[in-house]
C-alpha cells in the first residue's frame, strides 16, 4: 500500500460549506493526528475517507478495500457480548479477539453482554473490534473519549502497539493525547 | 391463579342469583359438560378440525408477512404495490370477507383463509416497522466490517425485529381464533366449533355455549404461550 492521498475535497451541507478543497496525505505506516474545533469537518472528512459520503469535488487516491473505524459513537451490538462484539470482524480470530480485549482491560468481562457495560468499557469494546479487523488503514474519531486518565495509557500503549505499520488516521480534540500519538499533526480550521 | 379463583367464584355466586341457568349457567354446570365433551370422540375431531385451520391460517399468515415486509423494505416499490392491498385488507370488516370467500371456496376451508387476511396485516406491518427503525449508523458499522448478509441478520435485524414480532404475534395469534371461530359461526362447516356455537344458540344451551368458550380460550392461550416460547428458542437460536 502507498501513501493514501485525499486532493482537494470539497463538501457542503445546505448551502453551508464545512470542507473546502481540502487535501491531505496520510504517509504509509504513519499516525496521522487531525485536530480543530468542533464542526470545522473532521468527521465529514472521516466519514468521505470511509465511504460514507460522497464528496462534492475532489478525489481520494490508493484507498484500501478495508479499513477498521472506531466510530464517534461505539455502535455495538448491545444484546451480544463484548468477545461477541469483536469476534463478530474476525470469527476465526477468537484467541486474537480475547488477547486484545485483555490488553485493553477487559479480561474479566469477556462474556458481558455489551447493554451492561459501562461507557468506558463500550468504548474500549469498539477500539478493540477495530483493532482485530485485518485492514491496512486504521480510522479512529476521538476513539479516547470517555476514558480515565490511567486506563487512556494503556489503551493509547495497546493501539500503538497493534497499529504499528498500519496507517493510522486518528482525529481528537486532545492536544497531548495528539502529541503522544501522532507521527504528525494536522490542525483543521473552520470556514 | 388467585384472580382465577376470585373470578370463578363471582360467576358462581352471579349464576346463583340469576337463578336460571338458561340466562347464565354456573361454572360447576359448564365444568360437568365440559368433562361430558371431552369424553366424546366428536369433541376431539371438532377441535382437531378448527385448530389445525386457525393455526394454518396463522402460520400462513405470519410467514407470509414477515416475507413480504422483508422484500418490501428492500424494494421500495413492492411496498408502494402492496399499500392498497394491505390498507384494504385491514379496513375491510371481517364479515364481508366471510361472505366473500363462501362464494368463493365454500365453507371447509373458510377459517384458514379468514384467520390468514386477519393475521397477515398485523405482522407485515409490524416487520416493516421495525425494519425501518432499524439504525443507519449500525447498518455503516457493518458495511464497514464486511459483513455478510448472515451476519447482519444475526447482529443487527433480529435484534431490531424481536420486539416488533413479539407484540405482532400476540395480538395477531388471539385476532387469528377469534376471526376463526367467528368466520366457522357464520359459514358453519361440520365438525367445527364455530358450528357447535352456533348449534348452542339454536339450542339455547347456555351451557355448551360456555363450555366451548372455555375450550376457544384454553387453546388460543395454549397456543399463544407455544409458538411465543418457540419463536424465543428461534430467536435464541439465530444470535447464538
Amino acid at each position: 500500500m502507498s501513501d493514501i492521498i485525499l486532493k482537494n475535497i470539497s463538501k457542503a451541507y445546505d448551502g453551508k460549506q464545512v470542507l473546502n478543497h481540502f487535501s491531505l496525505t496520510l504517509p504509509e505506516g504513519k499516525r496521522t493526528c487531525i485536530m480543530g474545533p468542533s464542526g470545522c469537518g473532521k468527521t465529514t472528512l472521516l466519514n468521505i475517507l470511509c465511504g460514507l459520503q460522497k464528496a462534492d469535488e475532489g478525489e481520494i487516491r490508493n484507498l484500501p478495500g478495508k479499513i477498521s473505524v472506531v466510530f464517534q459513537e461505539n455502535r455495538l451490538c448491545e444484546q451480544f457480548t463484548a468477545l461477541e462484539n469483536v469476534r463478530m470482524v474476525a470469527p476465526e480470530k477468537t484467541e486474537t479477539a480475547k488477547d486484545i480485549l485483555a490488553s485493553l482491560g477487559l479480561v474479566n468481562d469477556l462474556y458481558q453482554k455489551a447493554a451492561s457495560l459501562s461507557g468506558g468499557m463500550k468504548r474500549r469494546v469498539a477500539i478493540a473490534r477495530a483493532l482485530c479487523f485485518d485492514a491496512p488503514l486504521v480510522v479512529m474519531d476521538e476513539p479516547f473519549k470517555g476514558l480515565d486518565e490511567e486506563t487512556k495509557e494503556t489503551v493509547m500503549e495497546t493501539v500503538m502497539q497493534m497499529t504499528e505499520g498500519k496507517t493510522v488516521l486518528i482525529i481528537t480534540h486532545d492536544e497531548q493525547e495528539a502529541r503522544r500519538f501522532a507521527d504528525h499533526i494536522v490542525i483543521m480550521q473552520e470556514h | 391463579m388467585a384472580a382465577v379463583v376470585f373470578a370463578l367464584l363471582v360467576w358462581q355466586a352471579a349464576a346463583m342469583l340469576v337463578n336460571e341457568s338458561l340466562l347464565l349457567a354456573s361454572p360447576v354446570q359448564v365444568a360437568g359438560r365440559l368433562f361430558s365433551l371431552i369424553g366424546t370422540e366428536s369433541f376431539w375431531q371438532t377441535v382437531g378440525f378448527t385448530t389445525l385451520r386457525i393455526v394454518s391460517g396463522f402460520l400462513l399468515g405470519f410467514f407470509t408477512g414477515v416475507l413480504l415486509a422483508v422484500l418490501a423494505g428492500r424494494f421500495k416499490g413492492l411496498e408502494m404495490l402492496l399499500h392498497p392491498f394491505v390498507v384494504t385488507i385491514k379496513s375491510i370488516p371481517v364479515a364481508s370477507f366471510v361472505i366473500l370467500v363462501l362464494i368463493w371456496l365454500g365453507s371447509r376451508h373458510l377459517s384458514v383463509f379468514i384467520s390468514f387476511l386477519m393475521v397477515f396485516p398485523v405482522i407485515y406491518l409490524n416487520t416493516l416497522q421495525g425494519l425501518k427503525a432499524t439504525d443507519v449508523k449500525m447498518l455503516e458499522m457493518a458495511k464497514m466490517y464486511h459483513l455478510s448478509f448472515a451476519k447482519k441478520l444475526k447482529y443487527i435485524y433480529v435484534p431490531q425485529l424481536q420486539p416488533f414480532l413479539y407484540s405482532a404475534c400476540s395480538i395477531a395469534l388471539g385476532l387469528s381464533w377469534k376471526s376463526g371461530v367467528a368466520a366457522e359461526l357464520i359459514g358453519r362447516p361440520d365438525f367445527s366449533m364455530g358450528d357447535m356455537l352456533y348449534m348452542a344458540k339454536v339450542h339455547m344451551d347456555t351451557a355448551d355455549l360456555f363450555a366451548w368458550t372455555v375450550v376457544i380460550i384454553l387453546l388460543s392461550q395454549l397456543f399463544e404461550k407455544l409458538f411465543l416460547l418457540l419463536m424465543k428458542k428461534g430467536f435464541e437460536g439465530v444470535m447464538k
